[in-house]
């Protein structure tokens, strides 16, 4: 896919949710699908929510969404809720 | 929604057509994947996808209890999971059990109605299975599928409970200081979170999301030794912004009555089917008791995200749909009447309503026909698979490629083409294309093109199936025939009528034909079929350039733009797009002895004409000017001569009985808006009988064509048109 792929960084929390969305809404509204993530440094679920819901934002158009070079924090969170990193659910083994 | 209106027998009966349905095209889709891994290994996405569409075979197969499915399917996932997570390289092994597990779930998919497997099904899924688990090596021997052991899924479980534990949150959670996720942290730190499943439905698309409310969840399957109230408790300061809904899974006869039961004996069907030390499926559980109806409907929004993508498509059973299109066709039949009265009546008011009625009548048909219309490209990829498959047998190397996918034809005859076309294509393999040595040898390129084209073309679908192997050699076709006495030994035919003889019945059967011609295998039968469809089919070859065969089949549309002309009292519609032009009958007829039949000149080209009176016998129309249509059809342009030309009009083909099926050149009937029945001219058919009635050697008294009337050509349909 010769898709660009767009950089996400920094802090994907609560505290920043409110911000991050209307940038991430510009991507998504662009027809960005592929976003490197390895330069997030911390993110909790309502930054997960966020890609989820850019995620859902695409799949309407009929795209996924795809998050590259997920660094640990990012794999991390993914393996807890068990999603790919597509977003999509994963019934994948999580063991503790 | 409410599950509870209908009993679980109906639910499943009704949803399960819709998940044959859905699994058939998950497995496409999965196929495709497959094949563009194979082309590129490294490619992730497709792996992705080719994982997303077993895991959600193997889901939906769970849930509708189709148990040798899932137990199958999940052997082909753990494959894939694997070589996901880099722990094994693909390998053509690896991609042809891939492969051929794809072929296995689709036969244990047409198979789910019986109640018990077919036993030679279930001894393939065995050694399948057996295959996939030993290229995966020994660690994961153990989760060979066969017959559940209730005993084994309890002992691995241990003294732990297992519990399904689904929380989701309040949309104040997150501004409230709770994440979610230290839940999902807490519990892994008390106990084993054996599966977790996030519940991401809930998120609307970026749009609409307030980025600080919460809209998450999940569900766990978590064993852990402890009780209820334990688990509550872990949640205990999430009271007001979470709602828990915690169930026991745990297999133990102390749990009660009978729902629970039916729990695990579930839990362990579906243990047997996942890994089965570890992996209870709660959602299994949770869809066939009928004590669990809030389960059910649970898993119903987990699977919301892709009802999404479904609410773009309506489900439309084929035969209310050919009732509308019946209804459009008469609705076409009666406007085209109204229009006729208002112009009779004289009256402009009323005309230009009618000529408004008919406008909107002709946009709703296009439309309702469009209904009906599915595009080739589905028929199409399915030769990806083959054309792997057999060049690989063969020792072959062929590239695929399809053009015109896109290209729409009606939704009966897609599946009715799909054999001829494998049949074509196999051919194509078989016998057309040459090894790569040969090729090489033959100074072509090692790997050989087969291609595969579709479009449009005057009111018909070509579809074209060609390879650049090493064409048909016509001097063996000619003897062959000769020898069969399918061609009288004086007879002389051009190459492309020699190119159409290895359709001929009974020269497909001999075999050394078949080995030394290297073509016409079953080709009588291909032809045959297609012409079923009031389609033809012709070949086309270069000695050691290749072989195009070329289907032309109609849109089968019951309603067509047509041109009505008329002989005596009968009335004849000729699909438009085949009528070139319109001249007075020239002056070469006239001095024909014979005036029905023969040749004119057409600005220096020589067509033959054909009388469409002699065609049933009609008495022609004693005073006027006759005129003479000329039509066109693949290489052949023939004039046919009739009493009047009255225009375009719109025609509602009705078919004719089967009567009438004797009939040459007609392909159905019409009402015409005065309620007179108009003929529909199949025009290929015509062609073919006008240029045999004009033949030389059936009819010695005709001067012999200049050049074969079947050759006639391109040039003189591109000067006419």
């Amino acid at each position: 896919m010769s898709q660009a792929i767009e950089h996400l960084s920094g802090e994907w929390t609560i505290h920043h949710a409110g911000e991050l969305r209307a940038p991430l809404l510009d991507l998504v509204n662009a027809g960005c699908r592929v976003f490197d993530v390895s330069a997030i440094n911390e993110i909790d679920s309502a930054g997960l929510q966020l890609l989820v819901s850019a995620r859902n934002a695409l799949m309407l158009q009929g795209h996924e969404l795809a998050l590259v070079e997920a660094p640990s924090c990012v794999q991390e969170v993914l393996a807890c809720y068990g999603v790919d990193a597509n977003l999509h659910p994963l019934a994948k083994e999580v063991r503790a | 929604m409410n599950p509870s209106d209908m009993s679980d027998e109906d639910i499943l009966a009704t949803a399960r057509e819709g998940f044959l349905d859905e699994a058939r095209d998950m497995l496409s889709q999965f196929e495709a994947a497959l094949l563009t891994l194979d082309d590129n290994p490294d490619d992730n996405e497709a792996l992705n996808c080719a994982f997303r569409a077993a895991h959600t075979i193997k889901g939906t197969a769970g849930l509708f209890g189709c148990d040798r499915v899932v137990a199958f399917t999940h052997n082909v996932e753990t494959l894939l999971e694997e070589l996901r997570s880099g722990a094994f390289a693909m390998s053509d092994e690896a991609m042809g059990l891939l492969l051929q597990g794809r072929d296995q779930i689709e036969a244990l998919l047409g198979d789910v109605h019986a109640s018990t497997g077919d036993p030679a099904l279930a001894e393939r899924s065995q050694e399948l299975s057996q295959a996939i688990l030993g290229l995966l090596g020994g660690a994961h021997a153990s989760a060979a599928v066969t017959h559940p052991a209730a005993t084994q899924a309890q002992a691995d479980v241990g003294g732990e409970r297992i519990w399904r534990v689904r929380a989701s949150f309040g949309v104040d959670a997150m501004r409230n200081g709770l994440d979610p996720l230290s839940f999902v942290r807490y519990m892994a730190s008390q106990g084993r979170l054996v599966q977790l499943q996030a519940l991401l439905d809930g998120v609307p698309p970026l749009q609409d999301l307030d980025p600080e409310a919460c809209h998450l969840g999940f569900e766990a399957t978590y064993a852990a030794d402890c009780s209820r109230s334990d688990i509550e408790a872990m949640f205990e300061f999430a009271v007001e912004d979470c709602t828990l809904d915690i169930e026991d899974l745990t297999p133990a006869p102390a749990v009660t009555p009978a729902g629970t039961q039916a729990a695990v004996a579930s839990a362990v069907s579906a243990a047997s089917a996942a890994e089965p030390p570890r992996e209870v499926r709660a959602e299994q559980g949770a869809l066939r008791p009928a004590d669990q109806r809030s389960g059910q409907s649970d898993r119903r929004k987990g699977n919301s995200d892709r009802r999404q993508d479904e609410t773009r498509f309506v489900r439309v059973q084929a035969d209310k749909l050919d009732r509308l299109i019946d209804l459009v066709g008469e609705l076409v039949i009666a406007s085209s009447g109204a229009l006729l009265v208002a112009n009779r009546e004289g009256s402009n008011a009323f005309t230009e309503a009618a000529q408004r009625i008919q406008s909107l009548v002709e946009s709703t048909r296009d439309g309702a026909l469009a209904l009906r219309m599915a595009p080739i490209g589905e028929t199409f990829a399915r030769f990806h698979r083959v054309v792997r498959d057999v060049s690989k047998a063969l020792g072959k190397q062929v590239d695929l490629q399809i053009t015109g996918a896109e290209t729409e034809l009606d939704k009966s005859m897609v599946d009715v083409i799909a054999d001829p076309l494998m049949h074509l294509v196999r051919n194509c393999l078989d016998h057309g294309l040459e090894s790569p040595a040969d090729r090489i040898a033959a100074g072509k390129p090692e790997r050989g093109t087969l291609a595969l084209h579709a479009y449009h073309e005057g009111g018909q679908i070509v579809i074209e199936v060609s390879d650049d192997g090493r064409g048909l050699n016509r001097e063996l076709i000619l003897r062959k025939a000769r020898e069969r006495g399918i061609v009288s030994p004086d007879q002389v035919l051009s190459e492309h009528e020699l190119d159409q003889l290895i359709c001929a019945p009974g020269f497909s059967t001999a075999e050394q034909v078949t080995d030394i011609s290297g073509r016409g295998v079953g080709m009588d039968v291909v032809k045959r079929s297609i012409e079923s469809l009031r389609g033809q089919m012709q070949l086309a070859s270069e000695w050691g350039k290749g072989t195009t065969t070329q289907i032309r089949l109609p849109l089968t549309l019951a309603i067509i733009d047509g041109f009505l002309t008329s002989v005596g009292n009968v009335h004849y519609v000729l699909p438009m797009e085949i009528v070139s032009e319109c001249i007075d009958v020239p002056s070469d007829c006239h001095s024909n002895p014979r005036s029905d039949v023969g040749y004119f000149n057409l600005r220096g080209e020589v067509l033959p004409y054909f009388d469409l009176a002699r065609l049933h016998k009609v008495p022609t129309q004693a005073t006027g000017r006759r005129s003479l249509v000329v039509v066109r059809d693949l290489q052949t342009a023939v004039g046919l001569v009739v009493d009047r030309l009255h225009g375009e009009h719109q025609t509602v083909i009705k078919p004719l009985s089967s009567l009438f099926s004797h009939l040459r050149a007609i392909a159905g009937s019409t009402i015409l808006g005065s309620g007179d029945v108009a003929l529909v001219v199949d025009v290929p058919a015509l062609v073919s009988h006008a240029v045999e009635a004009t033949r030389p050697d059936k009819r010695g008294h005709i001067q012999p064509p200049p050049a074969n009337a079947s050759d006639l050509p391109s040039t003189a349909v591109e000067s006419a048109s």
